[in-house]
């Protein structure tokens, strides 16, 4: 008692320092006292609980009331965060924008800010939710700050509300223990009784409730959005802001909210992720033993823990509850940063014209969809102000970068802001604040900000203030316009080609028609977002993405039709035909067809080597002349070998960007085929698998990610790591095989063969080795081999694909004169089988770092033209070993060859015409075949491989391997 | 390179074994039969056989087509096997020039058959199964003392089969477990006397090349080496152990 006599005392001290509202305040738990700010007009009340702390029993539980207290509470200071990892800083959001301090479960309370001298004056009442993914954010998050907007005049709330799983699990058992039967949105209807304690208690702040906005960015914005379709939340604010909460009808690559069932079969996979059989088990663990693998969010591929469609605080998707009117209809402000157009992440250079066209048309779309039931206006704005600081100019407008104006707290960033970012902060938080006040964000000395209405226009805020037309042209707008309105095309349309830069949902599986049937793609991770994925966006100036080159629909790769329908349709202005590699040579006349034969014709894409190679220790072990060169690009005086930056230009096809698990799975630190030790990757300084690139010039997908980008994408300069991450992360759990045959039906059906389809890609372990009878390389085929109940097409068909499988496995024929295969110790000849290299269970490639020369690109037994003919298309190249090197075992030491290979990395003449194996899956989608697509058809393959080894195969035979490598 | 026999005739006749034991060039020939290849070659009028097909985990690398074959070995006693005459022990070096007069396989015939193979002449059996995956090395045990270990080589080549790849795992692992204050490579040329007198000898930089790349090998398996040189003197041939001298050896001392 007597300490609080003192607390008592020392506030009321404190408050005859400064105009401000009596305290302690009375409010339903009991008093509370602040502390004025550094502004000593305002008074920060921080920490008042608005709810029993959801720990214990009642974790995953609605909010409960509030035990009172007895005596003052002292609003001094912030209370824990909720439950989350806690980061510094990732840029570009640095230590301002980031949460700090402790966290707890117990974490549901608030902090008010007033200016207010006594409750009669009744202030605007804003109320901010934070942003963070719905897996991390905090109310004492230092731009959160609510001093900013008390000096303009309002009563400034901001709240915790329960994040990642402790915020969002849903789960059977805490649905049946619910009286509203449903489970999920516990961080929501935490933000709920937030603004039920705002309604009950503002008024004794100076606050006016019947005045609430409820505001919020991000995370937070999507928070209002469910605010405003939540019938809980009826009555309790009176305007809406939504800063990048997602006011678009774009749906392109964005999940929707998972229903009730699936989001209880989430939880329960969750559960079992942590080994808890009921309900009591997980409610007993720790906080940390739940997030321990989660960061205090998704804790596992494909779990997400947000809001859900929970039938009670949610009853149906936004969209729906806004079309059937039944909304909370409040004024609404809202918009979008450009940092931030391509998609949620740190941006780098400012969005192309089409994908800013694109989101304004969208955000636009949306008010006037929402204008068809609401009888309230909707204010949208375009922030375009780089904040200050480390990457300005890389970052821009990014995500959140409005926040410290908006809320009028520069102050509390060390940025290196300037007059006119205070005038920018000044003219931003007048708008809200005036937003607040009257439900209109114009006021004296401000720039008139005009509802969205028909002229197709928003406000432009920041660095240019003022109207903008939402596209860049009316044929734009239209355009965009009916892309974004038409009902969507399906999954599999939307992805047939994904132009970067688009968007388009790539869902976790999919299938897409081929030449023999159908291809499966999975995305072990869940629907991929491509709007703002690096994997999906231009890189640079060329405007290709990895997406370009590797398309879903073409196994990740492309197949010569999938290029001539892209010519076609685009007349060669598509970014495949970009000068620097879609065409013969960059210098060649870009918008002629014949300009671009070699990608045209094989697929091909050209490769500059830089000559001489700077990998090997010394200088190369032979010489390199020009025979032939058709495209005219390794003579002429710009690219050639003989230029000021020396090169030799090969044509090779993009290899599979899928399955890449088997690719890069490491073998012994020994290359056999080196005959010494493998490459090590730089970044870890563990032995690479040499496997992935035809040859195998980049020790790692990360490497590979920023190379293509510079070289294929011409990207501005190296892509940053955090994207080069997400590129890796993408390829790395995304599967193709072939899963519907015309003839064999669906190849991945129950007791099937089990190799077949692409689930079978993603469950399977890489690493093992396929060539033997008990466990071979794509398994048994045993199911298909048994007699049928009754004779019919497809058990005729499938019988062959399994006759197919045992032609690759055990139909011996001499192996003989292949570099790296009979030289390393096997003899030549070998008397064996195809799955003799092609080994790799699943994959069909080599295990160990599988550079061979086949003889595709090596004459005599080159799959080219010979070289006097005028059909030729590839260049050829006469190899000159040097008398002291090792030669060519079986060519010596004059080559004449259309690809040098891994010669051209490792200098070595042992290495002429020795390229990397590829997979055999997905071929029915990707033809033409081998690294010069010299194979326009499984039976050309077929053909060339019974010529190469004398295989002396009967037509039967032949047919029975087309068949099983078709079902691949 | 080889040279004319009379110079080295004191030598011949300082070593009366030397009947048994044959050295020569010649071009290997395949000989198929209904199970695996044999390798065979012939000299002098007599044919000898080499080996079996296996894979890289038998001691037996059979040689090329398109390649002369060295042969260095002692007849055995017993049948002839594929219709050679067996030799034991036996070094067959694939010689890196190509010769495209090597190029004979002979059909099976009825009568002919090969020694029983660990593997058929397709994918390996749940009985001898093969693997690529690294043979995790024999944990070294106490004493540890200075050792030396021998690397052997085809003629004139430094390439690090599958075979020496394992022993280089076991050298390292020796190197680490023992705590080896120095780590010695030393690489060796060599030279083999031929039954037809004439020497054979290896190419001149080939201990150099030998040396580093184990040194290079060593180094990535965490085993640097303190020291590498090489021995570009052939040691003397005798006809009989010359296969020993194509070899790095490296000397590790606790």
């Amino acid at each position: 008692m007597r300490t609080i006599e003192f607390i008592v005392l020392a506030s009321l001290a404190m408050g005859s320092l400064a105009a401000s509202i009596n305290h302690p305040v009375k409010t339903v738990g009991g008093l509370v006292s602040g502390l004025p700010g550094k502004d000593p007009s305002i008074m920060a009340f921080k920490g008042i609980p608005f709810a029993a702390p959801p720990v214990g029993d009642l974790r995953w539980r609605a909010p409960g009331q509030v035990a009172p207290w007895q005596g003052v509470r002292r609003g001094d200071k912030f209370s824990a965060s909720c439950i989350q990892h806690i980061v510094a800083e990732r840029k570009p959001w640095t230590h301002e924008f980031m949460a700090h301090g402790e966290i707890s479960e117990d974490c549901l309370y608030l902090n008010v800010w007033s200016g207010a001298n006594s409750p009669a004056e009744k202030r605007p009442v804003f109320v901010y939710l934070y942003g963070g993914g719905f897996s991390e954010g905090s109310a004492s998050v230092p731009v959160y700050d609510g001093e900013g907007l008390a000096q303009k005049g309002l009563v400034v709330v901001t709240i915790n509300y329960r994040v990642g799983v402790l915020g969002f699990l849903a789960h059977p058992e805490l649905t049946n223990e619910s009286a509203h039967r449903s489970s999920g949105n516990y961080g929501l209807l935490d933000q709920i009784a937030a603004l039920q304690w705002v309604h009950d208690n503002i008024a004794g702040f100076g606050g006016d409730a019947n005045r609430v906005t409820v505001a919020g960015e991000s995370a937070g914005g999507m928070s209002v959005h469910d605010l405003t379709a939540s019938p809980l939340a009826k009555g309790l604010f009176q305007r809406a802001i939504i800063e990048s909460g997602g006011s678009n009808i774009d749906r392109a690559g964005i999940p929707g909210p998972h229903t009730l069932a699936e989001a209880e079969a989430d939880g329960q996979k969750f559960a079992q992720s942590k080994g808890a059989k009921s309900l009591d088990q997980l409610r007993a663990m720790s906080w940390q033993e739940l997030t321990e693998s989660a960061a205090g969010g998704p804790t596992g591929p494909g779990l997400r823990f947000a809001p859900i469609i929970d039938g009670y605080s949610l009853p149906a998707p936004v969209r729906e509850i806004i079309a059937q009117g039944k909304q909370n209809d409040v004024v609404t402000l809202t918009g979008a940063n450009t940092g931030e157009l391509g998609g949620f992440g740190p941006s780098q250079g400012p969005p192309s014209q089409d994908v800013h066209d694109r989101a304004l048309v969208s955000m636009y779309l949306w008010a006037r969809e929402r204008s068809k039931t609401a009888h309230t206006k909707v204010y949208e704005y375009l922030w375009d102000h780089a904040l200050p600081g480390p990457d300005a100019e890389r970052f821009g407008a990014f995500h959140t970068s409005e926040v410290p104006y908006v809320l009028n707290t520069l102050y509390m960033s060390d940025r290196p802001f300037t007059d006119a970012d205070r005038k920018i902060a000044a003219m931003m938080s007048s708008y809200w604040a005036n937003f607040a006040a009257n439900g209109d964000p114009n006021g004296k000395g401000l720039a008139q900000w005009a509802p969205v209405d028909e002229k197709q226009e928003i406000m432009e805020l920041g660095d240019k203030t003022g109207p903008i037309p939402v596209a860049s042209s009316p044929a734009k707008f239209q355009f965009f316009e009916k892309l974004l309105t038409t009902p969507g095309p399906s999954p599999q349309e939307q992805a047939r080609w994904i132009e970067p830069g688009l968007g388009a949902t790539l869902p976790a599986e999919v299938q897409f028609d081929d030449a023999l049937g159908r291809l499966g793609v999975v995305n072990a991770s869940g629907p991929v977002n491509t709007q703002g994925h690096p994997f999906f966006e231009p890189l640079g100036v060329n405007g290709r993405a990895c997406v370009t080159c590797h398309q879903p629909a073409y196994a990740m790769t492309i197949s010569v039709s999938a290029i001539r329908e892209r010519w076609s349709a685009t007349h060669g202005k598509d970014p495949l035909f970009a000068a620097v590699d879609g065409s013969n040579c960059p210098d060649l006349p870009q918008d002629k067809e014949s300009s671009h034969s070699l990608l045209l014709n094989r697929g091909l894409i050209r490769l500059a080597i830089p000559w001489p190679p700077s990998s090997p220790k010394g200088r190369p072990e032979f010489s390199i002349e020009i025979v032939s060169d058709p495209t005219g690009c390794n003579t002429g005086a710009t690219y050639g070998l003989h230029s000021a930056n020396p090169a030799v230009s090969v044509f090779r096809r993009p290899r599979m960007a899928a399955n890449l698990k088997y690719v890069t799975n490491p073998n012994p630190q020994f290359a056999l085929k080196l005959g010494g030790m493998a490459d090590l990757d730089p970044e870890t300084g563990r032995p690479v698998s040499m496997n992935f690139m035809a040859d195998a010039r980049e020790p790692s997908l990360r490497s590979q990610a920023r190379n293509a980008g510079l070289q294929h994408g011409e990207s501005h300069g190296p892509l940053a790591d955090a994207l080069v991450q997400r590129i890796v992360d993408f390829e790395s759990q995304i599967y193709v095989a072939q899963i519907f045959d015309r003839s064999a039906g669906n190849l991945a059906e129950a007791g099937g063969p089990p190799a077949l389809g692409p689930r079978a890609m993603a469950e399977h372990k890489p690493g093992v080795l396929g060539d033997n009878d008990y466990d071979p390389v794509f398994q048994l085929f045993d199911a298909w081999k048994q007699p049928p109940p009754a004779p019919s097409p497809q058990a005729e068909f499938r019988a062959s694909v399994a006759r197919g499988n045992d032609v690759f496995m055990f139909r011996q024929f001499w192996l003989r004169d292949a570099t790296h295969i009979n030289s390393i110790g096997l003899g030549n000849p070998l008397k064996r089988t195809c799955a003799t290299c092609h080994n790799a269970q699943m994959t069909g490639q080599d295990l160990s770092a599988g550079w061979v020369d086949l003889g595709t690109t090596n004459y005599p037994t080159w799959t080219e033209p010979p070289l006097y003919s005028e059909s030729r298309e590839l260049p050829v190249f006469k190899i000159t070993c040097d008398k002291d090197a090792p030669p060519h075992p079986y060519l010596g030491r004059v080559i004449y060859t259309s690809d040098p290979g891994r010669a051209l990395i490792s200098g070595r003449c042992v290495d002429v015409g020795s390229i990397v194996l590829q997979q055999f899956r997905g071929l029915a989608a990707r033809a033409p075949y081998f690294s010069n697509g010299s194979m326009k058809s499984l039976r050309e393959l077929v053909d060339f491989y019974d010529r190469r080894f004398d295989m002396k195969m009967t037509e039967l035979e032949k047919q029975d391997l087309m068949n099983f490598l078709g079902v691949l | 390179m080889r040279f004319p026999i009379q110079p080295l005739l004191p030598l011949i006749i300082a070593l009366p074994a030397l009947a048994q034991q044959k050295a020569f060039v010649a071009c290997p020939v395949v000989r198929d039969t209904k199970t695996v290849p044999c390798f065979l070659a012939d000299y002098q009028g007599e044919t000898y056989f080499l080996g079996i097909q296996q894979d890289i985990t038998a001691a037996f690398y059979p040689p090329q087509l398109l390649h002369e074959v060295l042969v260095e070995g002692v007849v055995a006693a017993g049948p002839r096997v594929c219709g050679g005459i067996p030799l034991n022990p036996l070094h067959v070096s694939v010689l890196p020039e190509l010769n495209r007069a090597c190029n004979t396989i002979l059909p099976a015939e009825p009568g002919i058959d090969a020694p029983p193979a660990k593997r058929p002449a397709g994918p390996s059996t749940r009985l001898a199964p093969v693997s690529t995956a690294a043979v995790p090395p024999q944990k070294p045990e106490p004493p540890f003392i200075e050792r030396e270990f021998v690397i052997q080589y085809d003629f004139d080549s430094d390439f690090l089969f599958a075979r020496n790849t394992r022993q280089l795992t076991d050298i390292a692992e020796y190197a680490r477990v023992s705590k080896a204050q120095t780590v010695e490579v030393i690489g060796y040329r060599a030279s083999t006397l031929l039954s037809n007198g004439s020497l054979l000898t290896e190419k001149a930089n080939v201990s150099r090349l030998r040396a580093e790349r184990v040194a290079e090998v060593l180094k990535g398996l965490g085993a640097p080496a303190s020291a590498v040189r090489w021995i570009s003197e052939p040691a003397a041939a005798n006809g009989a152990t010359d296969y020993q001298n194509r070899r790095v050896a490296v000397r590790v001392s606790p």
